[in-house]
Formats: structure tokens, C-alpha cells, sequence
């Protein structure tokens, strides 16, 4: 009788952790799909190839999950991403920057909080506010790109004008007078427009806008609530803009043109300086060039002019991944921790387009490659003033507000007040649904 | 008679089971769309849900001057193209319907080849043809002495996409007005002739008297089609410069897609529905009056 219980007991508890072996590794098998930007241009590969080396060695370290990715476009990603939101076919990661992914998708619960796979005293202080809503993460924060503007410095040289760049600055602070004076320099260079503006859409509009903070405008009200950027400094950024056309110091088209068109004149050679340019733009022209694809000249990068006396200024623009709230808790688990594996590997973090990690402890870009211009740069965030695009409520309905209202006051439709005023009017519009 | 009553009802079923599939697919593809956008027009996209709101979306949208701004566009496109399209069609077939067939092939193609061709890749053409700095445009008229135009841009970003969007649409017009002309019974332009009518004239009288039922077609595809413009419009302007070439089914777009605003987004295009079906409705009734079938 004995014998008979002890071998029941033991055929049960074979059975039993059989089943729990089968049922875990039945557990474990996690298919992911993460809809990726190509945010590591600075690799050189074409959009989706070292994503697909990330999840491969991802793959080897967890041999239960298998991820699937689909490269979106900066042209039609965020619409493609609006309508897996409205019709519940989300991805279960996405990376990207905070104005879509905190602004736009966590504000209308379409993203899950990471603050159980975020350590808070890990990530930089200044990358947090970007990263949170309502106190919560919802975005593993990975890396930020000083913004700046970027110098053709042989044409320059060419033009006899380097001295009017401030290169001898320790900082590299300049002002708008100096930069005007920079601009009117190269203006009579064969075949070069001293610089471009760009209205065609609502894209690296931060650029634009960076120039109306630079002249002292605030982009917010202290509670964060409502726009202000059409004080009295704001306008007069806003006419030094459109005073570039009138002085033909632009190259033609800008109410058409995209930021993409003027970089792409400005790596041509057409245009001698740019506006809006960065690490990510410059490392991807290094390896065009050093391959012959690309024209030899030498790019200085430089913060935005400010007021004489002040401390010129850049705008950190953060990237980070986020998970979509789905109904399967095992792959929105799985996808956290594919996040917090891509945004704490250094050289993950570096190969994306941001040149600071966002995570303590781990050295930027420009220290690791042991490249000095970008090294410089990189050092903005704690030397230069920081003007942050703001990441509220509504902020992706808001940007479209702007540059219709750029391209009235380039067109002379509106004045450059007027075109102002008009932004400011109708984006507090769009706020008040977010801040009744 | 029993007999034969049954046969017609097999005869009706068996014509049901064959017609079966395309009413399942169009009401499925078709109808349920068309039904659930104009449900949707009385909806909007809050958080993650769609909330009932009345006709709160058709009273916005009767007092939003961008959407006004679209209808007026998309109806000059339609109001410029649409004879300037049939006058052209009607010439050029005209004089080329009777060619040789080889040369005739040509004329088709080199007609035909933009309507079939990627929108995206005429687009691309189109945008460094007119690119203000280094576009070929711009450059032909340098070497005329003449100053860059922004072709894009202020005053010339609807004449530009006007001339795009013809290019798009002749070929199909042309194709359609050969066929026909080359339908008509050469005896009665010849019996034409020798009661000694001139080329005018037999155009005026014989020709385009016969191909009403085509014009008629024409009219109504053209006009359908430029009602929705939007691929072209969204590469290459994005309704700007200051909403200057925005059309109705670009705003659609952008209000759906861009600004979540799926309920607006319907109700525009509820009304576009009914904006073409009027338009089409008074093409019909003005130019089926003299068709003869």
C-alpha cells in the first residue's frame, strides 16, 4: 500500500514539474515587433541593418524572444502610428523622440510606464522631465543631439570670412549681429546662397523656433499651460527670419523648401551655412566623404547666437524607446526589457543619432571616437544654454500650427508679428483642450 | 406554367449565386465604409475611444475658413482642368485618330504614360524640374536672362501643380475620344465632304455631336478625380505655401492622420461625397441632354 502511494506521488511530481518546465518554456517564447526610425544613421548602414545586428545579438542572450522590425519613415511613421493607435494594431516598441512618444502617445494611454525597469538615479536630470508624464516614464530615455548650426568652413575661408565665425571663442558664443555680418560675407560667392530657410512642414520646425527663443522669446508661460513665444522678443526674432529673404540672404523657395532640401543644399555646397544641423548630419557627410559620395569641405559646428554678453545656446533633442500598451502582458514585459538592454550598451547608445547618453556612467560620442568637434559639442548641455522643445500635452497638434504661419510671413502674406501672433492664437487653442 | 415559374426562380437564384461574390466584396470594401465614415462624421477620437458628439464635427467644419480654403481650391481644379482637359483631348485626338497606326501608338503612349506612371515618381520629377535652385526650369529660364522663379512657392504653387495635374489626367481623355472618333462610320464623313464641308465643320457637325456619350465620361471621371487630388498636393506642397494649393482629401488626410481627428476628418468627407455627386449630377443632366445612344 506504501508502495503504491509513494509511486503515485512520484509519477504526479514527474508529471507536475514536467508540466511546469513545458509551461515555462511555453512562457518565454515572446515574438515582439518594434517599428524603428532609422535612428542609427551614424553607423553608416542603411536603415534596418544594424537594428537587425542588434536583435540577433539580442536573440543569442535570450534565445525565447524574437523580434521583428519594421523601418518607418520620418515622412509617414507617425501617421502609420496613429492609425495602429486608432484601430488597436500597435507594435509592442517604437523608438523615437519624446514629442510623439510623451506629447502625443502617452497622453492618450497608448503607452505603458517603464519605471519598473528605470532606475530614476541612472538617467541624466536634465532628460527626465522629457522622459516622464505625470511623474511616470514612458520612455526609457537613450541618448540627446545638441542641436546647432553648421558652417561650410571652406567657403568661408574662400570668401576671406573665417574671422567673422567665433572660432577664437572658447564657447563659441556669437550674436545675431555677428551673424548677420557672417551671412552678408558669403553672400556674393558664385553659385552659394549664404544660408536657407524652411517652411514646407512641420518638420525640424525647432530649428526655426530655436531662433526666436535665442532672441530671449519664452516659449511658455511658467505653468507650462499656454505659448508666449509672441513677446516682444519672439517678434524680433520672428522679423530677423524674414528679413533674411528681403535681404536675399537665403536661397530661394523657403515657404516650399523642407529641412531636409536645405541640408541637402548645404552638403551640396549651394548653401554656406545651416540653420538647423547636427552630429547626426555631420558623422553620416564624414563617412559619405571619406567613401568619395560626397564633395570635400570642412563643417564647424556653432551654438545659436544669443544677446552680446549672453551664453550662446543649443536644444537638446532626446530619443528614447517606449512600449505600446497591448493586451499581452508577457510581451509587453519582454519589450521593456529589450528597451532597457538597447538604451544601458554604450556602444548601442553612441551609434544611435545621439551623441549623449542619456544614462550616467557612460562617455559620450565624441570622447569615444576621440573626435573633437563633436567631443566640443557634446559638452553644450552642461556650458551653453538650454532651450528645450518643450514636450506638453497636444505639442504634435501645435507644431502644425507653425509653419503655415511661417510661410504667410515669408510670403509676405502676414507680417512677421501677425504670422506670430496668429501661431501663438491658434496653438493656445489646441492647448486648451489639453489645459481647459 | 408551374413548370416555368419555377425555372425563372431557378434561373434568379442561380443569377444571385453568380452575382454573390462582387455584392459580398463591394458591401464589405464599398457600402460598410461608406456607411461607417458617415457614423464616424458623427463621432470623435477621444484618448482611445470614439465618443458620440451630435453633429458637432458638420458645424465646426461649416465655420473652419482652412476647409473652405480646400473646397475652393479642389473646385478651381476641377473648374480650370475640366476644359481645358476636353478642349485639348478634343484638338489633339482630332488630328491624330486617323494616323498610322505606329504613329498613332506613339501619341497614345507618350499621352497614356503619366496617367499609369507612380504617382510618386511623377512627383519626384516634377519637384527637381522645379526645384528654385537647381531645377532645370530655373535654369532654362537663366539662360534666358530671366530671374529664378519659386515654382512652389507664393503665386505660382497652383499654376504649377494646375499644369501637373492636366499632364496626369489627358492621357486617359485622350485614349477614350481616339476610340470613339475612330468609331464613327467614315461614310458619313465622307458624305460630309463631298457635300463639300470643310475639316471645322465636320468637327463641329459630325464629330463632336457623336462623342457626347464619351464627353459626358470624361467630364465626370476628370471631375471625380481632381475632386481627390491629394498624393500630389502632399509630396509636393503640403497644401502651402499658406494653404494656397491645400485640397478637400488633403485636409481629410491631415485631420485624420496627422491631427487624430477622425470624426472632422469624416464629416469632410461626407461632404466631398456630396459636393461630387452634385457636380456630377448637373454634368449629367447638362450633357445627356443632346446624347444619342
Amino acid at each position: 500500500m506504501k508502495k503504491g502511494i509513494t509511486g503515485m506521488l512520484a509519477i504526479l511530481f514527474v508529471l507536475l514539474s514536467t508540466a511546469a518546465v513545458f509551461g515555462q518554456a511555453a512562457q518565454q517564447k515572446v515574438e515582439l515587433l518594434w517599428w524603428a526610425y532609422p535612428r542609427f544613421s551614424t553607423t553608416g548602414k542603411d536603415p534596418g541593418v544594424y537594428e537587425q545586428e542588434l536583435v540577433d545579438r539580442y536573440g543569442k542572450l535570450n534565445p525565447n524572444v524574437t523580434i521583428k522590425i519594421e523601418t518607418l519613415s520620418y515622412n509617414g511613421g507617425p501617421a502609420k502610428v496613429n492609425v495602429a493607435i486608432a484601430s488597436n494594431t500597435v507594435p509592442d516598441l517604437i523608438d523615437d523622440d519624446p514629442v510623439r512618444l510623451i506629447a502625443d502617445y502617452a497622453t492618450r494611454g497608448a503607452l505603458v510606464p517603464m519605471d519598473d525597469v528605470i532606475d530614476r538615479s541612472k538617467v541624466l536630470d536634465a532628460f527626465v522631465p522629457d522622459s516622464t508624464l505625470d511623474g511616470k516614464f514612458y520612455m526609457y530615455p537613450m541618448s540627446a543631439l545638441p542641436i546647432c548650426i553648421g558652417v561650410d568652413k571652406t567657403i568661408f575661408q574662400q570668401a576671406g570670412a573665417l574671422g567673422l565665425l567665433p572660432l577664437a571663442r572658447s564657447d563659441r558664443s556669437w550674436t545675431y549681429d555677428d551673424l548677420t555680418k557672417a551671412l552678408d560675407a558669403v553672400k556674393n560667392v558664385k553659385g552659394v546662397y549664404p544660408t536657407a530657410l524652411w517652411a514646407g512642414n512641420e518638420q525640424a520646425d525647432v530649428g526655426m523656433r530655436m531662433v526666436l527663443q535665442t532672441f530671449g522669446a519664452k516659449l511658455f508661460a511658467p505653468d507650462n499651460k499656454r505659448l508666449t513665444l509672441n513677446d516682444a522678443a519672439g517678434v524680433k526674432g520672428m522679423e530677423w527670419l524674414v528679413g533674411l529673404k528681403q535681404k536675399g540672404l537665403i536661397a530661394p523657395g523657403a515657404e516650399a523648401m523642407l529641412a531636409s532640401d536645405a541640408i541637402d543644399l548645404f552638403h551640396q555646397g549651394r548653401v554656406a551655412l545651416s540653420m538647423q544641423y547636427d552630429s547626426s548630419q555631420l558623422l553620416p557627410l564624414r563617412i559619405a566623404q571619406k567613401a568619395g559620395k560626397a564633395a570635400n569641405f570642412d563643417v564647424v559646428l556653432l551654438p545659436y547666437p544669443s544677446a552680446p554678453g549672453a551664453s550662446s545656446g543649443t536644444s537638446l533633442a532626446l530619443t528614447g524607446v517606449a512600449v505600446f500598451k497591448t493586451a499581452d502582458q508577457a510581451k509587453i514585459d519582454a519589450a521593456k526589457q529589450f528597451a532597457k538592454w538597447l538604451c544601458n550598451a554604450e556602444d548601442i547608445v553612441l551609434s544611435s543619432i545621439g551623441t549623449v547618453p542619456a544614462i550616467k556612467g557612460m562617455r559620450t560620442y565624441g570622447q569615444t571616437h576621440n573626435d573633437p568637434e563633436v567631443a566640443f559639442v557634446d559638452t553644450w548641455g552642461g556650458t551653453h544654454n538650454i532651450y528645450a522643445g518643450k514636450v506638453t500635452k497636444g505639442w504634435a497638434e501645435v507644431r502644425t500650427k507653425w509653419y503655415p504661419n511661417f510661410q504667410a510671413a515669408l510670403t509676405g502674406v502676414k507680417t512677421p508679428k501677425q504670422a506670430l501672433d496668429d501661431f501663438v492664437a491658434a496653438a493656445n487653442e489646441v492647448l486648451k483642450k489639453y489645459y481647459p | 406554367m408551374r413548370a416555368t415559374a419555377r425555372g425563372i426562380t431557378k434561373d434568379r437564384i442561380s443569377g444571385y449565386v453568380f452575382i454573390a461574390p462582387a455584392v459580398v466584396l463591394f458591401a464589405i470594401f464599398q457600402i460598410f465604409p461608406l456607411f461607417r465614415t458617415a457614423v464616424l462624421s458623427f463621432q470623435e477620437f477621444i484618448g482611445s475611444t470614439f465618443v458620440p458628439v451630435g453633429a458637432k464635427n458638420y458645424i465646426e467644419l461649416f465655420g473652419d475658413k482652412i476647409f473652405a480654403r480646400s473646397l475652393l481650391n479642389s473646385t478651381l481644379f476641377v473648374a480650370i482642368n475640366i476644359p481645358v482637359i476636353l478642349i485639348f483631348t478634343l484638338f489633339v485626338s482630332y488630328r491624330i485618330y486617323r494616323s498610322h497606326r505606329v504613329l498613332l501608338g506613339f501619341y497614345r503612349i507618350a499621352f497614356y504614360l503619366p496617367s499609369v506612371a507612380s504617382i510618386v515618381t511623377i512627383s519626384v520629377v516634377w519637384k527637381n524640374l522645379l526645384n528654385p535652385v537647381m531645377g532645370l526650369a530655373n535654369y532654362v529660364l537663366g539662360l534666358a536672362g530671366k530671374a529664378p522663379v519659386v515654382w512652389l512657392g507664393q503665386g505660382y504653387a497652383f499654376g504649377s501643380l494646375t499644369l501637373i495635374l492636366f499632364t496626369i489626367n489627358v492621357g486617359m481623355s485622350l485614349i477614350l475620344y481616339i476610340s470613339a472618333m475612330q468609331n464613327i462610320p467614315t461614310a458619313l464623313i465622307e458624305a460630309a465632304r463631298i457635300d463639300g464641308a470643310g475639316q471645322r465643320r465636320v468637327f463641329f457637325s459630325i464629330v463632336l455631336p457623336l462623342v457626347v456619350p464619351t464627353t459626358l465620361f470624361v467630364v465626370v471621371i476628370n471631375t471625380i478625380n481632381l475632386f481627390q487630388s491629394f498624393a500630389l498636393v502632399n509630396l509636393l506642397t503640403k497644401g502651402g505655401p499658406y494653404y494656397a494649393t491645400s485640397t478637400i482629401v488633403f485636409q481629410i488626410y491631415d485631420t485624420a492622420f496627422w491631427l487624430q481627428r477622425y470624426g472632422l476628418a469624416s464629416a469632410m468627407g461626407i461632404v466631398l461625397g456630396v459636393v461630387i455627386a452634385a457636380v456630377s449630377l448637373i454634368q449629367f443632366t447638362i450633357v445627356n441632354r443632346d446624347v444619342e445612344y
